[in-house]
């Protein structure tokens, strides 16, 4: 009887370390991770695109090409949330690949929405002045310090 | 009671109406409300088709007055775009624009940025620029009618101040009204400016009735 009492006993105490983990393990991952920039974004992917689509003239930037991964892993059977655009600006371009041709490894910059386990809209980037760091050019530094500013500014509008 | 909307000027308020569609479609692509690709298909290409028939329209139907003023305009302004690009295209080559616009509008409109342009891009970005040319020039004649040259300048230097203000600058990253570039706006300035001297003598010269839109009675 004293055995029974506390293995049921145990069982319970299993059960509510297990769902305070995994509780708390859901708390950790409230912020979105992964490298560069990630930021939890208002709606969904279409709708933080489309903002984001209509704030970047406004930052004297344009939207140069865009890849739908989603759709593309689709046809691997993958069901997934996950839209790229290339930011960039050829006036921008131009001084930046005048100063340093390797450039285009960078520029333009990618940013990715995506939808995480959580069902959370993310955005997230590489910031251009980590990316172009390795150019060691000053020229380049400055270049990519205002890209920096730019997109800062427009996470942080579309940021939850 | 006289009639101000008769069937005449009915059709001049849908030309009208389908003239403003080219030159909104690339400020408005660059504001991000859709693609320029998207709302060439859309928007363009049935505007244009439109304006087409209702040219014919007011053949058939016999509105002199307006089918002067769309041949007189869309010719004026075809050719005062030609005036323009003599400016711009100078003025590109020497490193006073960011960029060469047309080529720019044609990768736009077949959705080929990142690809860069093509034969056939470069042929639809002069197209379509051309194609602004000519609407703006018919909404001056469907409008205004035979004016004094200064209605012509005026009127180019305003769509040049639009220009600078939309969109469409503020996604080159040039500053305000493209502030950051000096030789940009003056080159704006510049070449509307001669675009409106030719319009203004182009229309004098082939648009017959002086009254403007609503000015027809019946």
């Amino acid at each position: 009887m004293t055995l029974r009492i506390r293995l049921t006993q145990g069982v319970f105490f299993a059960a509510f370390l297990a769902l305070a983990l995994m509780l708390a393990g859901d708390l950790e991952a409230a912020q979105p991770t992964g490298p560069g920039v990630q930021v939890g974004v208002k709606g969904s992917i279409e709708e933080a695109l489309g903002q984001l689509k209509k704030m970047v003239a406004d930052n004297g930037m344009m939207i140069m090409g865009e890849l739908h991964q989603g759709k593309v892993l689709a046809m691997t059977g993958l069901k997934i949330q996950s839209e790229t655009v290339f930011v960039g600006n050829p006036t921008v371009g131009k001084e930046l690949f005048s100063a340093e041709p390797g450039a285009g490894l960078v520029v333009p910059v990618r940013v990715n929405f995506y939808v995480d386990a959580h069902g959370e809209t993310v955005m997230s980037y590489i910031p251009p002045t980590e990316q172009l760091a390795g150019f060691h050019n000053p020229k380049v530094d400055m270049v990519a310090k205002m890209l920096d500013e730019k997109f800062q500014s427009m996470a942080k509008m579309l940021a939850k | 009671m006289k009639r101000i909307f008769n069937e005449e000027t009915s059709l001049s308020l849908l030309v009208l109406l389908m003239s403003g569609v080219a030159p909104i479609i690339f400020p408005a692509a660059q504001a991000g409300i859709a693609k320029m690709s998207v709302l060439g298909v859309r928007l363009l290409v049935p505007s244009v088709l439109f304006l087409g028939m209702i040219a014919l329209a007011a053949y058939f139907r016999g509105h002199r007055r307006l089918e002067n003023r769309l041949l007189a305009g869309g010719a004026a302004g075809f050719i005062a775009t030609a005036g323009l690009e003599v400016v711009r295209t100078a003025s590109f080559r020497l490193g006073g624009m960011p960029g060469d616009l047309p080529r720019l509008l044609g990768v736009l409109l077949t959705d080929r940025f990142m690809l860069g342009p093509s034969p056939l891009s470069d042929v639809l970005g002069y197209a379509y620029h051309f194609w602004n040319g000519v609407c703006f020039g018919i909404i001056f004649a469907v409008l205004f009618g035979r004016k004094p040259l200064l209605w012509g300048v005026v009127y180019a230097e305003l769509i040049g101040v639009e220009f600078l203000l939309s969109p469409a600058v503020k996604a080159l990253g040039i500053g305000f009204m493209g502030s950051q570039m000096p030789s940009m706006p003056a080159t704006v300035v510049l070449a509307h400016l001669v675009f409106g001297l030719i319009l203004g003598v182009l229309g004098r010269k082939w648009i017959r009735d002086e009254g403007w839109l609503f000015s027809v009675y019946r």
